[in-house]
């Protein structure tokens, strides 16, 4: 089935009879070796990744709103607003480095652990979404 | 340096108030008004220019303030700008118990502090933190790290907790805290109790507490006096009385003790009368609901009846540390005072506080007091009055009736007086429309006291005849 652009990839002797042994006990699965197993699972992962990057960008398009929301009840709507106002400031394509940006700002209102929480909770809340909804 | 506890009168209790960077613990069981005591501390913080923090663990932020009597919720709407929150209540359905974490809280309520430039905070309701910590050494841990940090920030906080079996929560709050008040609610009254106050002194005892519309107040068991005035020598207004008393001075109080319809009141009314006419003020303070006929007697003063003020109160449902500090709040002008009716107090738990903090203040202030004692007994009893209200009497008069001739007569008798050479005798007397007539010494008959005397001509014929 290969051809000449396939390139080899090397697992541990382990990783490879664990493979066998899913093969075997899934046969519904149709896996006809280990090279279509792996195919199977760096395709099935590729698409997670892009899956969690498209969550994690709805999480930034959400996030000031959802900051704004949690602060106003935490703490007031005067923090609330001054917190959204900053945080709608931040130009970063990047999820990860926006939620960085956005926790940066949060700790001075809450403190650098709890901003911790707010931005892991509102990203897990959009991921959660994606699990059920998607 | 102190810090007002925003309450009034406790700063008084507590030398002062808080002790400045201090941390408080305040706990009593559910309803006992915790969570007012802290938004009382910070409102009137607030007031004072202060920026405050107030930060709930466990009630929601809008459970609170929908709870708020209008009169607090009017003053917080007032100083706002300057009253900060943090509602943990609110978000640990969204976050999680990780935030109840004591570096999550230290961090989270530091920023605020730093931020607003808070110096005082209020911590409301711990027990959450259970949720976090499962044993008391943890949370004794968590406390004292809270405590430490708040400190360094130079803030001083309240911190509530709930009372289980006469102890705080978790039984560990109180060592962490540089001061401890409990308070009590039995379902008639409320009580505060200042337990501990570190580097400062306090009033021991249980105090009257009350929550108004408009914030909390305090009525300590002790009454502070505003200075002693000048002491004199006074009469009491009745006609022959005062020979038979011998010297009355300011601040004195007498006790006129007697069945029903011996005419204390009246007695009361002369002894106002003379004052009001000389243009002084007087207090006429009435327990009994005899009040239309104690009116008509001091209107027959006419204008001088303007100094005299008459309150007539109802003993049902009153606390009697509240009432005590009504009355002194009312007898701030006057130079003599009627408390008619005192024994409808005397099987209360707080009558001995009632009885010797209203008379001391009273005699303190230079206040000549006359003091009514109904007995129910109306012939022949030994009784005089209570011991709380007898020890604090200069002078005690007893009146009675007594079967003379076949009639009923109201007689009275001085068993106590400040004067070594007070009238000994029995004295008879008379209700008229001037008020109170002494007729005059009661001769030649013996065991009035019983309520059935005898001629004393009869016992000496009874005594010849046995020896013959």
């Amino acid at each position: 089935m290969g051809n000449s652009e396939d390139k080899m990839v090397r697992v541990p002797k382990d990783m490879y009879d664990a493979i066998g042994e899913l093969i075997k006990k899934y046969p519904q699965y149709g896996w006809k070796g280990p090279s279509e197993f792996v195919r199977d699972a760096i395709r099935r992962y590729v698409e997670e990744l892009h899956r969690r990057e498209i969550l994690l960008k709805r999480a930034m398009k959400v996030m000031p709103g959802r900051v704004r929301e949690i602060l106003s009840k935490f703490m007031g709507p005067a923090e609330a607003e001054e917190a959204y106002a900053r945080i709608m400031e931040i130009h970063e394509d990047d999820p990860e480095e926006y939620v960085a940006k956005v926790v940066e700002i949060l700790k001075d209102y809450v403190g650098e652990k709890l901003a911790d929480i707010i931005a892991r909770r509102i990203v897990e809340e959009r991921l959660n979404e994606g699990e059920h909804g998607d | 340096m102190k810090v007002s506890t925003g309450i009034r009168n406790l700063d008084r209790v507590m030398d002062g108030g808080f002790v400045e960077r201090s941390f408080n613990l305040v706990y009593g069981g559910g309803g006992t008004g915790k969570t007012l005591f802290t938004m009382n501390f910070l409102i009137s913080g607030a007031e004072s220019g202060k920026n405050v923090l107030y930060v709930t663990l466990e009630e929601t932020w809008e459970d609170i303030t929908r709870k708020l009597p209008p009169g607090i919720k009017e003053r917080l709407n007032a100083v706002s700008k300057r009253f900060h929150y943090l509602d943990f209540g609110s978000m640990r359905p969204v976050l999680g118990r990780e935030i109840l974490k004591s570096d999550v809280l230290q961090e989270a309520i530091s920023s605020s502090v730093v931020v607003n430039n808070v110096s005082l905070v209020g911590i409301d309701g711990i027990a959450p933190l259970t949720l976090y910590y499962d044993d008391d050494r943890r949370i004794r841990n968590a406390i004292f790290d809270l405590s430490q940090s708040l400190k360094s920030y130079g803030v001083t906080t309240v911190f509530t907790s709930e009372e289980i079996e006469g102890r705080s929560r978790y039984g560990v709050e109180e060592f962490v805290s540089d001061s401890v008040i409990r308070l009590i609610y039995t379902g008639r009254s409320r009580r505060l109790q200042v337990l501990k106050t570190r580097g400062s002194g306090f009033i021991g005892g249980l105090h009257g507490f009350e929550i108004t519309n408009d914030g909390l107040q305090v009525y300590p068991r002790v009454m502070f006096s505003e200075g002693k005035r000048e002491i004199r020598a006074e009469a009491i207004g009745i006609s022959k009385l005062d020979t038979m008393i011998g010297e009355v001075y300011s601040g004195d109080v007498i006790l006129l003790a007697g069945p029903p319809g011996t005419g204390k009141y009246l007695f009361g009314v002369q002894f106002i009368k003379n004052v009001c006419s000389s243009g002084k003020r007087a207090l006429f303070v009435s327990f009994e609901d005899n009040l239309p006929n104690i009116k008509r007697r001091l209107m027959e003063m006419g204008e001088a009846s303007k100094n005299c003020k008459l309150v007539h109160l109802d003993p049902g449902d009153m606390d009697l540390y509240k009432l005590m500090w009504e009355i002194r709040d009312r007898a701030r002008d006057v130079s003599r005072m009627v408390i008619h009716g005192i024994n409808v107090f005397s099987e209360r738990e707080e009558y001995s506080d009632f009885v010797h903090s209203l008379f001391s203040y009273t005699r303190n202030e230079g206040i000549s007091t006359l003091v009514t004692y109904t007995i129910p007994n109306i012939i022949g009893t030994n009784v005089i009055a209570d011991k709380h209200v007898v020890n604090v009497a200069n002078h005690i008069v007893k009146l009675l009736f007594a079967e003379i001739n076949g009639e009923l007569k109201r007689v009275l008798v001085i068993l106590k007086a400040q004067s070594p050479n007070h009238e000994r005798g029995l004295v008879e007397y008379r209700l008229g429309k001037r008020g109170v007539i002494i007729v005059g010494k009661i001769e030649e008959m013996e065991g009035i006291m019983s309520g059935t005397p005898t001629k004393q001509m009869e016992i000496q014929k009874r005594v010849q005849k046995f020896f013959k």
